[in-house]
């Protein structure tokens, strides 16, 4: 199954507001019956007496929206996924703000858990973003 | 007439990323290669010129598809030095 190319980066933190709105436009999609949704979120590590303040997202832009495409395409056809939906911020997102935000909708809910991890591991291992770590005290570190 | 050598290069844009950014300095950089030379070559000649590269692991991609280093470069062609990838 073909859908089309869809936008996945996005500039700064994915507001809980752009969330919220995502789910109420499915609504109307009342063939859906599980909503299966992962919210990657910036996590104030603590290394050395440091705290993380924020992370800084970079990615090579046009080949990562095309890994996000070979995902999406994959994922629909190994799993019965009504609709799908991926975005992945750039630039910087606070301690504390959603860096990543994975939406699978199908009718019953095994698969929409099953294609949700398949789609999150995927992103971690074959999408070429990395991120630098900005620390309180003025350091940082590239992960 | 002058005699002319005829010296075919080809133009290569050099992509970097994460902490390859710092070994480099720069996130691009355009350079003059021979002709027909692949990504071995140019990997060693990155490798002579910032020698601290050989600390850090990472893939090239031609063109936003990640290669063997085998592969032959043509001019205009994209390389990208890609660190382990770090998304989510």
């Amino acid at each position: 199954m073909t859908k089309k190319t869809h936008t996945v980066l996005v500039q700064g933190p994915v507001t809980p507001v752009f969330i919220s709105d995502s789910i109420a436009k499915h609504s109307g999609k009342t063939e859906i019956g599980a909503h299966a949704i992962f919210l990657g979120q910036v996590r104030k590590d603590n290394k050395e007496n440091n705290n993380v303040i924020n992370i800084e997202y970079s990615a090579y832009n046009e080949m990562a929206e095309n890994a996000f495409h070979e995902i999406r395409e994959a994922a629909f056809l190994k799993y019965p996924m009504v609709c799908m939906h991926i975005y992945h911020s750039l630039g910087l997102v606070k301690a504390g703000e959603i860096s990543l935000f994975v939406f699978v909708s199908c009718k019953h809910r095994e698969k929409s858990f099953e294609a949700l991890q398949y789609i999150v591991d995927e992103i971690k291992a074959n999408v070429p973003i990395w991120k630098k770590e900005n620390y309180e005290d003025g350091v940082y570190k590239w992960i | 007439m002058k005699s002319k050598q005829i010296l075919n290069t080809m133009k290569i844009k050099l992509l970097f990323f994460g902490a390859l950014t710092d070994v480099i300095g720069a996130q691009e950089q355009m350079i003059d290669m021979d002709d027909n030379l692949d990504i071995t070559y140019l990997n060693l000649d990155m490798l002579a010129r910032y020698p601290s590269l050989s600390n850090f692991k990472y893939k090239i991609a031609l063109n936003k598809i990640v290669v063997n280093k085998d592969q032959k470069l043509k001019d205009g062609d994209e390389v990208a030095f890609l660190p382990p990838f770090a998304g989510g």
